[in-house]
C-alpha cells in the first residue's frame, strides 16, 4: 500500500506541464518576474513556469515560431501587438477572465491598449511614463523659477532659448531642450499627439503621417533647431554626447537643461549624479490637456503555443494586483483604488511619489496601433532626425514617410 | 579518362568527401530554402505564399535598398584596398624586424581588438569617436586639426566606419606575415648577387611569392565587407539618414524587424549573386598573376 | 629611400610600437573600467587609470551570471568545433590543391559560395533542420557542422598547400606513395604553422560567436559567455558597466592563453617552404 502511494506521489510530482515565458528582461527586472513565477510554481502542481531570458528577442522568437515551438507566453511591448495580430502570430485571450483575471482593475487606457479589433490580446504588466525632465540648477542659473516647469509649448521654447548657452567660439555649450537628437534615444512618434494630432486614423487604420497637425508638430521641433543654430553646430554638440547610461549622459552631466524621456531617467540620475536637482512634469500639449506618452510591457500568447491553458493561468496570476505592484516601476498599470487597496505589496521605488502624483492627473497615450508599426517607426525616426538636424522640411519628410508607408502596406498585400 | 586520371578523380573525391557531406547536410537545405523564400511572401507564422519575382521587383524600386547597396559598395571599394594595403605594410614591417623576438611579440597586440566583445563595442567606439572627448579628435586636436563629428554627420559616418574597420586587420596581417616568411631566402640571395634594387626585389620576388595569400585576403576580405553588419549596426544604427546603412542591415531589418523574410531573402540572394560574380571576376583577372610554387 | 639602415629600422620600430599601443587601447580601457565603481563610468575628464580601484567587481561579475558554467559551455563548443574544423579542413583542402580532377574548380567555387550568403536568412531553415535532427536542446548545432569542414579554412589551407613545390609531391609519387601518405607525411607537417592559424582563428570566432548560440540554444544552462555578457544589458534598467567589463575581461583569458601558446608560431613567423631548402 505504502509503495503504491509513493509511486502515485512520485508520478504526481512529475506530472506538471512546463510553461515557457520568453522575455528580454535581465537583471533586477528578470528577478521580479522569476520570483512571481516561483511563487506560482509553489502554490500549485499542474504547471511549472520557466522564464527564458534572451537578449535578442525578435530573432529568437521568430525562429522558434517558424520551427513550430514558440514560447507559451511572449513578453511584448504594446506596439508589437498589432503587427503580431496582423501576422496571425498571437492568440486572442478574451476568455482569460475565466482564469480569475479582473479586467476592471486596469486603468482604462491601459486596458484599451491591450485590445485590438475588439479582442483582448495581451495582459499588461508594467508601464513606463514619459515626460519632461528639467535641471533645476540650470533653471536657477538662467533666472527661471526652478520649481515651475513650462506649462505650454510656447513657454517651453522660450525657456529653451534662455537655457541655451554658447561658448566663445559660438559652439553650443548647453542645450535648452533636447527632444531626441540622439537616434538611439528618440521617440519620433509622440510629437503629433502632443499637438492634438494622430499618426493613424484610429477607425480606418489609415496612415496619416502628413496630416497638418503632424507637420505642425515637426515644424515646431524644427523651429527649436533653427533657434539653436546650424546643422553643423548641432552635429558638433550631439556628437559630444556620451553613452546614455553613464556620467556622460547629456542631461545628467548638465549639457542639456530639459529633455524628454521615460521615468528611468531618474535612475540614471541616481546612479551617476545623485546630487543633481531635477524635476519631472508632463510634457506640455498644444490643447492644454495633460497627457503623457506611455509604453507598456505586456504578455501575449503566440499562436502554436502548446500550453495555452497553463499560459493563461500564469498570466492571470501575474495580473493579480499584489504581483503587478512588484514590478520595478514608479507607476503601476492599475486603477488608483486597486493601488491603494494593495499598498503594502508595493515595492519601494525611488521618487515614486513624484511620478504617481503626475500619473493621477494625466491622460495616457501610446504608440499608434498599426500592423506596420516597425516600418512606420523607422521611417518616422529617420524623418524626425533629418528635420531636427535641419536637413529637410517637415512637409517633404512627412510626405516621403506617407509615400513609403503606402508602399509598405502594398507590399504586405493590403 | 585515362587510368591515371580516373585514379586522381577518385582520390580527389575521397579527400573532399567529408565537406561534400557537410555541404549536403548543412548548406543545401538552408540555401535552397532561402532561395525559395525569396520568391514568396513569408511572414513566418503562415506558410510561404508564392509571389514569383515580386520581391525582386520591389527591391529594384526600393530606394533604401539602393542606398544600402551604394554604401556597401563604398565600403568595398575603399575598405578592401585600404585594409589590405595597411595589413600588408604592417606585415612587411614585422618581416623587416623579424630577427628581434621582442618586437615580434608586438604582433599579438594587433590581434587585441578581437578580444573586445560586441556588447562593449558601442561604448569603446564612442570613447574613440566622440566629437568632444573622443581619443581620435584629441589626437587631431594636438595636430591642430578640428576633428569632425564622426558619427553624427552624414558625411563622416562611412569614413568613421572604415577607420574602425582598420582595427581589425590583425588577422589579415598574420596571414601576410606567414606568406612573407614563406618566401625562400635563396631567391633574395640570388637577386642580391645580381645587384637587384629594393624595388625590383619587391615586385619580382616578394609580391609574386605572396600572391596566393593576397588573393585569399582580398577575396575573404571582400566577402566579409560586403556583408558588413556589426560595426554600422553598433556604431550608427545605419544612420544618420541611412548614410551608413549597409546591405546586410537592410536584409536583417526586413527579416527580423519588419518580419518580411521573403523580401529579405530576395535581397540576400542578390547580394550572393554579386559576391559570386565579383569572386569569379577576381579569379579570372588574377589567373596569370598568382604564383603557386607548386603549380598543380 | 635613401636612409641609413638604422634610422629606417628605428622608424619601423616606432611605427609598430605606436600602432600596437593604439590597437591595444580599447582592450586596455576595458580592463581599467572593470576596476572602477559604476558611478565613475565615463566620467569626464577621461583618465587612463582607475580613480578608485575596486577589484570586487570581478567577484560580483562572476555571481551576476553563471560565469563558470557559461565558460565551460563556450570552451566545449570552441574546442570541439576548432578541432573538427582544423582536422577536416586540412584533409579536404588537400583534395582541392594537390590532386587534379575534373569539376574540382567548380566545386571549389561552390565551396566559396557558401560564405557568400548572410547567415540571417539561413538561420530559420537551419533551425528547422536542426530541430528535425533532434539537436535543438544540445550543443550539437554549434560544433558538429564544423567537423565537416568550413569554407574559410578550406580556402586558406588550399592556398598554402598550393605553395608546396610540386617536385616534392612528384618525387613521393615516384616512390609509390599514395595521396593519403603524401598528405599525412609531407603536406600536413609542412603546413603545421598554417594549421595553427586556422585553429586560432576558428577558436576566436567560435568563442566570440553570438547569433548562433542565441538562436540554437534554448536552455539557459547551456548559454555561452557571449550570451551571458549580453545579459548585463537591461533595456530600461541601466547597465552595470564595471561588472560587464570585468566579465568581458575574464572572458578573454582563454584567447590570451592561446595567444601565448601560439606564441611560437605567431611571433616567430610561419614558414612552409623556406624550411626545406635549408
Amino acid at each position: 500500500m505504502l509503495s503504491l502511494l509513493s509511486v502515485f506521489g512520485v508520478s504526481l510530482v512529475f506530472a506538471f506541464t512546463t510553461v515557457t515565458f520568453m522575455t528580454d528582461w535581465t537583471g533586477p527586472e528578470l528577478q521580479v518576474i522569476t520570483s512571481i513565477a516561483n511563487q506560482f510554481n509553489s502554490i500549485q502542481n499542474e504547471y511549472k513556469v520557466k522564464i527564458v531570458s534572451v537578449s535578442n528577442i525578435a530573432e529568437k522568437f521568430l525562429t522558434s515560431l517558424a520551427a513550430g515551438n514558440p514560447p507559451d507566453i511572449l513578453h511584448a511591448n504594446h506596439q508589437y501587438i498589432a503587427p503580431l495580430v496582423a501576422m496571425g502570430a498571437v492568440e486572442s485571450i478574451d476568455d482569460i477572465t475565466k482564469y480569475g483575471l479582473n479586467l476592471k482593475e486596469y486603468r482604462e487606457e491601459v486596458l484599451k491598449s491591450a485590445e485590438y479589433h475588439g479582442h483582448l490580446y495581451a495582459v499588461p504588466m508594467k508601464l513606463d511614463i514619459f515626460g519632461l525632465f528639467w535641471n533645476k540648477n540650470l533653471f536657477k542659473k538662467a533666472g527661471l523659477n526652478p520649481n515651475d516647469p513650462p506649462l505650454t509649448l510656447k513657454e517651453l521654447k522660450e525657456y529653451a532659448k534662455k537655457l541655451t548657452e554658447y561658448d566663445s567660439n559660438g559652439n553650443i555649450k548647453v542645450l535648452g531642450f533636447d527632444p531626441g537628437y540622439n537616434s538611439k534615444w528618440t521617440w519620433s512618434h509622440v510629437w503629433p499627439y502632443y499637438f492634438g494630432g494622430t499618426l493613424i486614423n484610429e477607425k480606418t487604420g489609415a496612415i496619416t503621417a502628413n496630416s497638418s497637425l503632424c507637420i505642425e508638430s515637426y515644424e515646431w521641433l524644427r523651429g527649436l533647431s533653427k533657434m539653436y543654430g546650424s546643422e553643423k553646430q548641432l552635429e558638433k554638440f550631439v556628437g559630444g554626447y556620451g553613452p546614455y547610461w553613464s556620467n556622460s549622459n547629456p542631461f545628467v552631466s548638465g549639457k542639456v537643461a530639459m529633455t524628454f524621456g521615460g521615468d528611468w531617467i531618474a535612475k540614471i540620475i541616481d546612479i551617476y549624479n545623485p546630487k543633481m536637482e531635477w524635476g519631472f512634469a508632463p510634457f506640455p500639449s498644444a490643447k492644454g490637456k495633460l497627457m503623457a506618452y506611455t509604453e507598456i510591457d505586456m504578455a501575449v500568447i503566440p499562436k502554436g503555443a502548446k500550453h495555452m491553458k497553463g499560459a493563461k493561468e500564469f498570466m492571470a496570476f501575474v495580473a493579480k494586483p499584489k504581483n503587478l505592484l512588484k514590478f520595478l516601476t514608479p507607476v503601476p498599470v492599475l486603477k488608483k483604488e486597486y493601488v491603494e487597496k494593495y499598498e503594502n505589496a508595493i515595492v519601494p521605488y525611488p521618487h515614486r511619489n513624484l511620478f504617481v502624483k503626475i500619473f493621477q492627473k494625466v491622460h495616457l497615450f501610446f504608440a499608434p496601433t498599426t500592423p506596420v508599426w516597425q516600418k512606420y517607426d523607422a521611417l518616422l525616426k529617420d524623418a524626425l532626425l533629418n528635420i531636427l538636424f535641419l536637413r529637410t522640411s517637415p512637409q517633404v519628410a512627412l510626405n516621403n514617410v506617407q509615400m513609403k508607408m503606402k508602399r509598405a502596406l502594398e507590399m504586405m498585400g493590403r | 579518362m585515362t587510368k591515371r586520371e580516373k585514379k586522381e578523380f577518385i582520390w580527389g573525391v575521397v579527400f573532399v568527401f567529408p565537406w561534400m557531406i557537410g555541404l549536403a547536410l548543412f548548406y543545401f537545405y538552408p540555401i535552397l530554402t532561402s532561395l525559395y523564400y525569396s520568391f514568396t511572401r513569408y511572414t513566418i507564422i503562415s506558410a510561404p505564399k508564392w509571389v514569383g519575382l515580386l520581391n525582386y521587383k520591389w527591391l529594384l524600386t526600393d530606394n533604401i535598398f539602393w542606398t544600402s547597396v551604394e554604401n556597401t559598395l563604398y565600403f568595398m571599394v575603399i575598405g578592401v584596398p585600404l585594409t589590405q594595403i595597411t595589413a600588408l605594410v604592417i606585415a612587411y614591417m614585422f618581416y623587416y624586424v623579424r630577427k628581434s623576438k621582442t618586437l615580434g611579440f608586438l604582433k599579438v597586440f594587433y590581434l587585441f581588438p578581437v578580444l573586445v566583445p560586441g556588447v562593449i563595442l558601442a561604448i569603446v567606439w564612442n570613447l574613440m569617436l566622440n566629437s568632444q572627448y573622443g581619443v581620435f579628435n584629441f589626437f587631431l586636436h594636438l595636430l591642430g586639426i578640428n576633428g569632425p563629428n564622426w558619427l553624427e554627420s552624414t558625411y563622416w559616418t562611412k569614413p568613421a566606419i572604415v577607420l574602425v574597420g582598420l582595427w581589425y586587420i590583425g588577422m589579415s596581417m598574420i596571414i601576410y606575415i606567414a606568406a612573407l616568411n614563406d618566401v625562400p631566402k635563396e631567391l633574395y640571395e640570388v637577386a642580391d648577387l645580381d645587384g637587384a634594387k629594393w624595388w625590383t626585389k619587391l615586385s619580382q620576388i616578394t609580391i609574386p611569392m605572396i600572391s596566393p595569400a593576397v588573393l585569399f585576403n582580398i577575396i575573404t576580405g571582400m566577402i566579409s565587407i560586403i556583408q558588413l553588419f556589426d560595426l554600422p549596426y553598433i556604431l550608427t544604427s545605419g544612420g544618420p539618414n541611412y548614410s551608413s546603412y549597409t546591405w546586410a542591415m537592410q536584409i536583417y531589418d526586413n527579416a527580423f524587424t519588419y518580419m518580411n523574410m521573403g523580401y529579405a531573402s530576395a535581397s540576400a540572394w542578390l547580394l550572393f549573386l554579386i559576391t559570386f560574380a565579383l569572386t569569379v571576376l577576381i579569379f579570372i583577372l588574377s589567373k596569370n598573376k598568382i604564383y603557386y610554387g607548386g603549380e598543380e | 629611400m635613401k636612409m641609413r639602415p638604422h634610422i629606417r629600422k628605428l622608424l619601423v620600430v616606432l611605427v609598430l610600437v605606436f600602432f600596437a599601443a593604439i590597437f591595444a587601447f580599447p582592450f586596455y580601457w576595458m580592463v581599467i573600467t572593470s576596476f572602477e565603481p559604476l558611478k565613475d563610468f565615463m566620467k569626464l575628464p577621461l583618465v587612463f587609470f582607475p580613480r578608485h580601484f575596486i577589484p570586487e567587481n570581478y567577484i560580483r561579475a562572476i555571481h551576476y551570471m553563471p560565469f563558470f558554467k557559461y565558460f565551460l559551455n563556450s570552451s566545449w563548443i570552441a574546442i570541439m568545433s576548432t578541432i573538427g574544423t582544423t582536422l577536416t579542413s586540412s584533409f579536404v583542402a588537400y583534395g582541392f590543391s594537390k590532386i587534379k580532377w575534373p569539376m574540382r574548380d567548380l566545386i571549389f567555387m561552390i565551396t566559396l559560395a557558401t560564405m557568400m550568403i548572410p547567415f540571417v536568412v539561413l538561420m530559420i531553415p537551419l533551425y528547422i533542420e536542426f530541430k528535425s535532427f533532434g539537436w535543438i536542446g544540445s550543443f550539437k548545432p554549434l560544433w558538429v557542422p564544423a567537423w565537416f569542414g568550413s569554407a574559410w579554412s578550406i580556402f586558406f589551407l588550399r592556398q598554402f598547400y598550393m605553395t608546396i613545390p610540386s617536385e616534392l609531391v612528384d618525387a613521393a609519387k615516384v616512390d609509390g606513395a599514395s595521396h593519403l601518405q603524401i598528405w599525412f607525411r609531407i603536406a600536413l607537417p609542412l603546413t603545421k604553422p598554417a594549421l595553427s592559424v586556422v585553429a586560432l582563428f576558428n577558436f576566436i570566432w567560435s568563442w566570440q560567436s553570438f547569433l548562433q548560440p542565441l538562436v540554437f540554444l534554448n536552455n539557459k544552462d547551456m548559454y555561452t559567455l557571449t550570451l551571458g555578457l549580453a545579459s548585463f544589458q537591461q533595456r530600461h534598467g541601466g547597465v552595470e558597466w564595471n561588472l560587464l567589463m570585468a566579465a568581458a575581461t575574464l572572458a578573454t583569458i582563454p584567447i590570451l592563453i592561446i595567444f601565448v601558446f601560439m606564441n611560437k608560431y605567431l611571433i616567430e613567423g610561419i614558414h612552409i617552404t623556406s624550411g626545406l631548402k635549408g
